[in-house]
């Protein structure tokens, strides 16, 4: 059997897109406000605990909430985009058992439900540059480019793993603890640290370049990134991406009649 | 009598592995979905398909007479591609439409057109023309004006009766129906739906799937029997139903043992409208009723009483059959289930139960022996089936509870029918 166009694949996907909006959202009075109201009430939470607690590290011409909260919106979209799959896995496995519509449909409203999260926090983010009177640099748009390739590098790994977790639940449950981690381990809260346990980390961990790139994108232009590692980075996501949703396709006919 | 036709679609020499321990086939479908599926049987697995070859050509009809809930099911899911083959090759030519549970995916909370839209599209509705072909849909099952209304608000009949108009007006050109029958509640629908599939069948090529003799298309150029996991050609129709209707009750049973595991539910929070069941014929449509239940000679009531019973008891269930169609000289399967529970822990046959016929018009004392196997505390269903091709089973229902056995999940083991006998009432 050969696989369905690209086209269809998106036409399918806009519809299950639309479909979990619309499910979302339905029965929620305060409708899309819930789409934010984590994020503001979390980020503020830690803002000012940073603040007290003394972790914001040496104060600089941008606020410190403005800071996290920018921090935040990097780590999330990888965060969304490694759950969204696994989400969308988990409510059409049986109509992927049912009707032969494309599974990689599913990515493609995984992908609307990243890209409506990431625009929605975009805009708080926005209307908190505004408070704080700070102007974004011109090399904002590249930033949103560093977004789109984490995304798809999220969405990759996600479904990797999305028809595995189906059955196996060791990983449903412990993607949230590894997700709280990441938070941990990448300097949003607090400065990125040069020395000791938490420099290697900081060293390793590719989402602390990502954090850096993207605050130095939007705050003060393009000055620390390097730009042909930047190039091997999207590269080399494209090609996992492209991978990864080869294998969903199979991986979720074999696993959906299973669930 | 092979006809030469470009195929619409072809499988060659296609196999199914099946597992009855769910547990070791989530392991194996663990590992297929990291590294693929290896050549051959593993631990635990039959071939459930086997070598199947077949070529369906263009505006060809093929009927497949198969038990519901055995291995004919996953060589229709197969042909539906909503299962890879483990083994041959599935060639498709051009879009395929698998009708297998109406309406699946249909959300209570959703206005009739968002679920219609969202049904037809994964159906195949391209994009172009979907508001038009929805409003084509809503008039076809007679809702029009219910487009706004939530789906919830709507009897399950009229929910039905939507999704089976949605599949009707979707195009494509090869159709794979698995045990879908045309919605029997209104009949001016029922007649227009079922001149519309015979239309729809005509005009593309089908594979239609069924237990049920008499839901085989008019128009069928060819017609199998699935037995032990291939196909059994007919040249003949009527030679295909007969064959059927003997080995009918037979291959009901072998296969309920090795049920595949049940359709997983739409994991969404809010809950699946979706497939809506058939309802039970109304009486004067029922092949036979049942009346004066007796267990252990007590007088029982269908449904409502509740006994106990010690492993190893035989129980004799009398009940009087009274019957509205020839039926024959049907076999009687007896089923075990838990209590909501489809799926039979234990299964029985009693094939013919009695040299007699049974005749329309008349009653029937019917006695049948059941040594009640090892159960686990619970309540359980008893569950009686006459069983004869194209005929609505006659189903008697009691209750037992008692110790369950530790056979693992998936499985059901043989439930011992001692003996029935059959008494025509003066």
């Amino acid at each position: 059997m050969t696989g369905p166009d690209l086209g269809k694949i998106i036409h399918v996907g806009r519809h299950v897109f639309v479909r979990e909006f619309k499910l979302r959202y339905r029965r929620a009075d305060l409708g899309l406000l819930w789409a934010i109201l984590p994020l503001a009430l979390a980020g503020a939470m830690i803002a000012h605990l940073g603040t007290r607690l003394g972790v914001s590290g040496p104060p600089g011409p941008v606020p410190y909430a403005l800071r996290v909260f920018l921090g935040i919106v990097v780590v999330q979209v990888l965060v969304d985009a490694l759950d969204a799959p696994q989400q969308m896995a988990r409510r059409y496995s049986g109509l992927l058992a049912t009707i032969p519509f494309p599974g990689e449909s599913l990515l493609v409203a995984a992908l609307g439900l990243v890209g409506f999260n990431l625009a929605i926090r975009l805009t708080f983010v926005a209307a908190l540059f505004a408070y704080y009177d700070v102007t974004p640099a011109p090399t904002t748009l590249l930033a949103l480019g560093c977004l789109v390739v984490l995304a798809l590098v999220g969405l990759a790994l996600g479904a990797l793993i999305a028809p595995v977790s189906l059955l196996l639940w060791d990983v449903r449950f412990g993607l949230p603890y590894v997700t709280g981690l990441l938070y941990l381990a990448t300097p949003v809260f607090y400065p990125v640290a040069s020395e000791g346990l938490l420099g290697l980390i900081h060293q390793a961990n590719p989402l602390t370049h990502v954090v850096r790139a993207v605050s130095d994108l939007v705050l003060s232009g393009a000055a620390s990134v390097p730009w042909p590692a930047a190039a091997v980075v999207v590269v080399a996501s494209l090609l996992l991406s492209r991978a990864s949703f080869a294998h969903y396709r199979r991986a979720m006919l074999r696993i959906c009649p299973h669930v | 009598m092979t006809r030469e036709l470009e195929p619409a679609l072809r499988l060659d020499a296609v196999s199914k592995a099946a597992c009855d321990d769910a547990q070791l086939a989530e392991r194996h479908a663990i590992r297929d979905a990291l590294f693929g599926r290896p050549r051959g049987l593993r631990h635990g697995e039959r071939w459930a398909v086997k070598d199947v070859s077949i070529s369906v050509g263009r505006g060809e009809t093929v009927g497949i007479l198969g038990a519901k809930v055995g291995d004919a099911t996953l060589l229709a899911r197969v042909m539906g591609g909503v299962l890879l083959p483990d083994a041959g090759r599935l060639d498709v030519r051009g879009p395929l439409a698998f009708w297998s549970q109406l309406g699946k995916g249909f959300k209570p909370m959703l206005h009739v057109g968002e679920n219609l839209r969202f049904y037809a599209v994964l159906m195949g509705a391209p994009a172009e023309g979907l508001d038009e072909r929805c409003r084509q849909i809503i008039s076809f099952a007679d809702l029009g004006g219910s487009e706004r209304r939530r789906l919830q608000d709507l009897t399950r009949a009229q929910v039905r009766a939507l999704a089976f108009a949605t599949l009707l007006h979707i195009d494509v050109r090869t159709l794979v129906l698995a045990n879908v029958s045309v919605p029997s509640d209104d009949a001016a629908f029922h007649e227009r739906a079922s001149a519309a599939l015979a239309r729809r069948l005509r005009a593309g090529s089908a594979i239609v799937f069924t237990q049920r003799a008499q839901q085989l298309p008019e128009a069928t150029d060819r017609l199998f029997v699935f037995k032990e996991g291939g196909l059994l050609s007919f040249e003949d129709r009527a030679a295909a139903i007969a064959y059927w209707e003997l080995n009918h009750a037979d291959l009901e049973a072998a296969h309920a043992h090795r049920t595949p595991r049940a359709e997983p539910e739409d994991g969404d929070d809010e809950p699946d409208e979706g497939p809506p069941a058939e309802p039970p014929p109304p009486c004067d449509e029922l092949a036979a009723h049942v009346r004066d239940v007796r267990v252990r000679g007590m007088p029982s009531a269908i449904n409502e009483t509740s006994f106990v019973f010690d492993p190893g008891e035989v129980v004799t269930v009398e009940f009087t059959l009274a019957v509205h169609a020839d039926l024959g000289s049907p076999s009687i399967v007896v089923q075990l289930n838990a209590a909501e529970v489809r799926q039979p822990l234990a299964v029985g046959a009693v094939a013919p139960p009695c040299a007699m016929s049974l005749v329309k018009g008349k009653s029937y004392r019917v006695a049948i022996d059941l040594a009640i196997p090892r159960l686990q505390r619970g309540r359980f269903g008893v569950t009686a089936s006459l069983v004869d091709a194209g005929k609505r089973p006659v189903v008697l229902k009691l209750f037992a509870f008692g110790t369950r056995t530790d056979e693992p999940p998936g499985t059901a083991t043989v439930f011992d029918v001692r003996a029935a006998r059959v008494t025509e009432e003066r």
